[in-house]
This record gives structure tokens, C-alpha cells and sequence, in this order.
């Protein structure tokens, strides 16, 4: 299918922000299109271009696809304030995609790491959002974090010679490491200072930690949702433990609305030609069948 | 600012050009972005330091090469060919605004680029360049790219377990390999591999400025700028080699912008004249 890709300004609170539209020439009236939302140390082409190798195989499926940087990253102006504090620029990013896009019907965000979690935030704000798709959704705490590391990183690899082997002939710094493995045991056995979550009738409380409110925010929507994680990811270890511990996210990831996939051999952002194409298969033909 | 598909004969090239703030300047800057990932990772402190300098009286254009950004293509299409031949159009995309003299902006391995572009004397309004944290040598800089390979590789035991020495056999032989991503074709890397900065053909351009962004505390540039600036004064081009002290914004894990190197730019490229 023939697609037109259109650059686009648009406003944010004084900020011009650049966005980049992949409009497939023939769209049916009631589409859904992507939005993608984009976080950490990205722009709003991805690494290794995965955001614009996505956009483009969905837009040639049929389905029109906007990604754009929010206030203070790549050409976009105004200052950076954090993914926890992006709403306004995803609710700019919506109304600039349906100013353009013709036919639009519905909105789905999707989102990689903290753009997972600042997606989730958003989304049960706005009923022009249905659906999500959240890879590797960020849910860092100190106390996660440590333990995802102390189980999934140094218990699987103290124990292999190999990288032993490696570690000595590369002049690995090791003693820094095993200091850094002190340090993290400390942070793991702490229990830390638990939030009591609060959860008004209006907006979740940002004050809970980010595991639970996450899961708040996903409660909250009534959209489907698409969880993708990778198996070679310390972020996605986290969101698993967090997860195993919590029977409330049990009960949600139970939902029918929710859907979710593994990729066992992937790295955080994908960064293979399979695992990237991997992901674009299974967001489509969720797309598709939502 | 103004963002806009160039047309080439690779396709359209995503663009974002600057006017420069007093309309009677013909003075302009084409930016020549980095490597791959690195040119991600530094998109932020372009885009800074082009507002700056159109708000100085310099025409900003920064373009994405073929089968990088937002431009068409796909990077494994993409060659060293092609890239020079971008930059061209790019150029007389400049000369067709109004500029008279253009400066190159290169950052890391656009600088190989860049100097292949002055060598090729495809530009008469091509002035002078400079460089910010210049690779000058090809093999250096693709060898340690290939390392993210070898190292990622070396995380999953099921992976073959290879050396930069073998997989730059393997692009010899060739055979496309993706790194961190990317697959990287032949006709982009092996010239890429062979390039070197020399002094062939820069004569054809009246200066060059080179800036490095230093860790504090380290004040002296690094031995192959320092050489090369020497060379370069040699041959009497006029020369500068400056340096800042600041993060590596186009590698660090989260974003990074070294604002002192805004300034230094501007004060540089006045001086340069």
C-alpha cells in the first residue's frame, strides 16, 4: 500500500514539537491508528531505527502510524521534564494525529520502557485511547532493581567459567564489581520505605512506587493491552518480579483485555533485524484482531 | 525552523533547515551527522547548537542520510556512495537558498565524510569545515564498532564467539553482518574502513577547525588531532584546534548536552572568518 510520510510542528505548552506522519493513502473511515510514544535516551526514530522500520510495515498494512519527539528531545523544543511528566505532550501528539489523519477513529499508544509506563499513566485519562502495546514497561525501584540484578545477572553468571575466563583475559575490573555486588545485596535486603497507596477517585497517586502504579494506571483503563517482553533484559526481569509478587497484577495480567507475549532470546531495545521484526508481527496482528 | 523531505535521487531526505535570523546572510552550514547509534544519541546537541547558529546569522541545514532517521531507505542499502552523493544535493540545495560560502559541520565519523566530500570538489561554495570530536581514522572507529558485536556476543554463550579481525574479513568477503542493529553493507563500510584524514585535497577550502570534548581535567587534545592540526598548519590552512570540557553526548547512555561547546563553536567559526 502507497504511504505518504509528513513531517509536522506542532504546540505543546509553548514547545514546537516534530512529529513525523506515515499516512497510508487509502484509510477506511473508524481506523485506529498508532501512536508512538517515545522515552528514555531516544528520539523519535528509535535505536537502530526501530520506531521508523515499525511505523512504516504497520502504515503499509493499512494502519496510519504518528511518531514524534516530546518537549526537549531530539528537534523538538522546550525543556525535558521526564517521562513521568509527559502528558501533555502525548495529549498534543493525539490531537496533532487526528488533525491529520483523516478517518480516525481510535488511538492506540505504543511504548518502549519508561514510554511503556508514561503511556500507561496516560491512557486511562483520555477515551480517545484504546488500546496499548507496552514493551519492557519501566517499574524501576531501588529494592526491584537489586534483587533483578543480584538474581538474573550475577547468580546466572558467577557460576559460569566461562566468563570467568573472560572476565580475567579482558582485565575485567573486579574487585569494583564485587563491590558493586555488596552494594546491591545491601539495597536488596533492605525493605525500604513503602508508599501507602493512596488512590483517589480522579487521577492515580504519582507518589506510589512505580510497580503499583503501573498497575493502577492499567486497572484504571478499560483498554487492551499488549505486554511484549524480552528474556535478555534486566528491565523486564524487574517487571516480572514485580509482578510475581503481587497477586493484584496477577489478577489484571489474567484479564482477557490483556495479552502477553515473550521474547526469549531479545535484548531490551530489540536490536536485531528478527527481534525487531518479531515485535512488528505481534503488534499488528494483535492490532488486527482488536 | 523548517522540516521537509528533500528530494534526491536516493529519495526523500528528511531535513530541517534554519534561516539564518538577518534575511541578507549568505553565509550557511551544512551539519554531516555521526554513525549510527552515535548520531541518535547527539540528535539533542545538533539541534542546539544549529538554533545558536542561525541566531548568529548562519543558515542551519542538517539532513539524515540515506537509510538513516527519518529519511527512505533502509540502512543495509546504504552506501559510501551514496551518502557523498547526498551531501552533494544537500549542497546545492544550500547554493540554491542564496549561500555563497558554506561550512561544513561535521561531528565523529562525518568528519571522514565530510573530507571525502571536499576531496571531491563537487562544491564551490565549500569554505571551510569543522569538525567536532573528529574520527580521522576509519579502521580505528569501525574496529571499535564492531566490538559492540563482539561483546554482545560474548553476554549470550549461544552466539558464535567472534573477533573484529574476523567479521571485518567477513565484510571483505562481501557478506553483510548486522552490529547492534545495523547491517551494515560492504559498499558503506569498506570505504569507511579504508578512510583517513589527509591532506589530499583540502587544500580546495581555506580552513579547518577541529573541537574535542574532553573529560575535566584533561586539557591537551588527543595525539591524532594534535597531528593533524600540525599538518594542516604545514600546509598553511588556517587552523584551529580548541577543546571543551564535557560529557561524550554522542555516546552516553542517557542524554547529554555539553552547553559550553554552543559558544565555542560560534567563537571559533567567527574566528575562522
Amino acid at each position: 500500500m502507497r504511504v505518504n510520510e509528513i513531517p509536522i510542528v506542532f504546540n505543546c505548552e509553548q514547545a514546537d514539537l516534530i512529529g513525523i506522519l506515515h499516512c497510508p493513502v487509502s484509510v477506511e473511515s473508524d481506523t485506529v491508528g498508532v501512536l508512538i510514544v517515545v522515552g528514555g535516551p531516544q528520539y523519535r526514530v528509535g535505536s537502530h531505527r526501530q520506531f521508523v522500520l515499525l511505523a512504516r510495515y504497520l502504515a503499509e498494512n493499512g494502519i496510519p502510524v504518528m511518531r514524534f519527539d516530546v518537549r526537549g528531545m531530539g528537534d523538538s523544543t522546550g525543556l525535558s521534564a521526564g517521562f513521568e511528566h509527559i502528558d501533555a505532550d502525548i495529549r498534543s501528539g493525539i490531537d496533532a494525529f487526528y488533525q491529520h489523519q483523516p478517518g480516525l477513529a481510535r488511538v492506540v499508544l505504543w511504548g518502549l520502557c519508561d514510554a511503556a509506563s508514561a503511556s500507561a499513566f496516560y491512557a486511562y485519562q483520555d477515551h480517545r485511547v484504546s488500546g496499548m502495546v507496552l514493551l519492557n514497561p519501566w517499574v524501576y525501584t531501588q529494592q526491584g532493581a537489586a534483587k533483578s540484578y543480584l538474581k538474573h545477572y550475577y547468580l546466572k553468571r558467577l557460576t559460569n567459567p566461562d566468563l570467568w575466563r573472560k572476565v580475567f583475559g579482558l582485565r575485567f575490573d573486579y574487585l569494583q564489581s564485587l563491590r558493586s555486588l555488596f552494594d546491591f545485596t545491601r539495597k536488596a535486603l533492605n525493605g525500604g520505605n513503602k508508599l501507602i497507596a493512596q488512590v483517589s477517585a480522579g487521577t492515580v497517586d504519582q507518589r506510589l512506587p512505580l510497580p503499583e502504579r503501573v498497575r493502577e494506571c492499567l486497572r484504571r483503563s478499560s483498554c487492551n493491552i499488549l505486554i511484549i517482553l524480552s528474556g535478555r533484559d534486566l528491565t523486564a526481569d524487574e517487571f516480572r518480579d514485580a509482578v510475581r509478587q503481587d497477586f493484584i497484577w496477577q489478577e489484571l495480567l489474567a484479564d482477557p483485555r490483556i495479552t502477553r507475549r515473550d521474547l526469549p532470546e531479545a535484548d531490551h531495545t530489540f536490536s536485531t533485524r528478527v527481534w525487531r521484526d518479531q515485535v512488528a508481527e505481534l503488534t499488528l496482528d494483535w492490532l488486527r484482531k482488536v | 525552523m523548517r522540516v521537509f523531505f528533500l528530494e534526491s535521487r536516493s529519495g526523500p531526505l528528511f531535513a530541517t533547515y534554519r534561516p539564518a535570523s538577518n534575511p541578507g546572510s549568505r553565509r550557511a552550514i551544512l551539519h554531516v551527522p555521526a554513525f549510527a547509534e552515535e548520531m541518535n544519541k547527539s540528535r539533542r546537541m545538533v539541534a542546539l547548537q544549529a538554533d545558536a547558529l542561525a541566531g548568529q546569522g548562519y543558515a542551519v541545514l542538517s539532513i539524515d542520510l540515506f537509510g538513516t532517521g527519518d529519511s527512505a531507505g533502509d540502512f543495509v542499502d546504504a552506501s559510501w556512495r551514496i551518502w557523498q552523493d547526498n551531501l552533494l544535493e544537500a549542497l546545492d540545495w544550500l547554493v540554491g537558498q542564496g549561500a555563497e560560502r558554506i561550512t561544513l559541520w561535521s561531528l565523529r565519523a562525518g568528519t571522514l565524510l565530510a573530507l571525502d566530500l571536499i576531496k571531491s570538489g563537487g562544491c564551490k561554495a565549500l569554505d571551510s569545515l569543522i569538525a567536532w570530536q573528529p574520527v580521522l581514522n576509519g579502521e580505528v572507529f569501525l574496529t571499535q564498532f564492531l566490538r559492540l558485536r563482539v561483546a554482545a556476543a560474548m553476554m549470550n554463550p549461544e552466539l558464535p564467539q567472534e573477533t573484529t579481525g574476523e567479521l571485518k574479513k567477513q565484510l571483505q568477503r562481501g557478506e553483510v553482518i548486522e552490529v547492534a542493529g545495523y547491517s551494515l553493507n560492504p559498499e558503506l563500510v569498506l570505504p569507511l574502513l579504508a578512510a583517513k584524514a589527509d591532506l589530499n585535497g583540502v587544500a580546495s577550502i581555506q580552513s579547518v577547525a577541529l573541537i574535542e570534548v574532553l573529560p575535566s581535567g584533561v586539557n591537551e587534545l588527543s595525539a591524532q588531532v594534535q597531528q593533524f592540526v600540525r599538518k594542516l598548519q604545514d600546509v598553511a590552512i588556517n587552523t584551529a584546534g580548541n577543546s571543551v570540557a564535557g560529557d561524550s553526548f554522542w555516546s552516553s547512555q542517557d542524554i547529554v548536552t555539553v552547553p559550553d561547546l554552543i559558544p565555542l563553536t560560534i567563537s571559533v567559526l567567527v574566528d575562522l572568518g
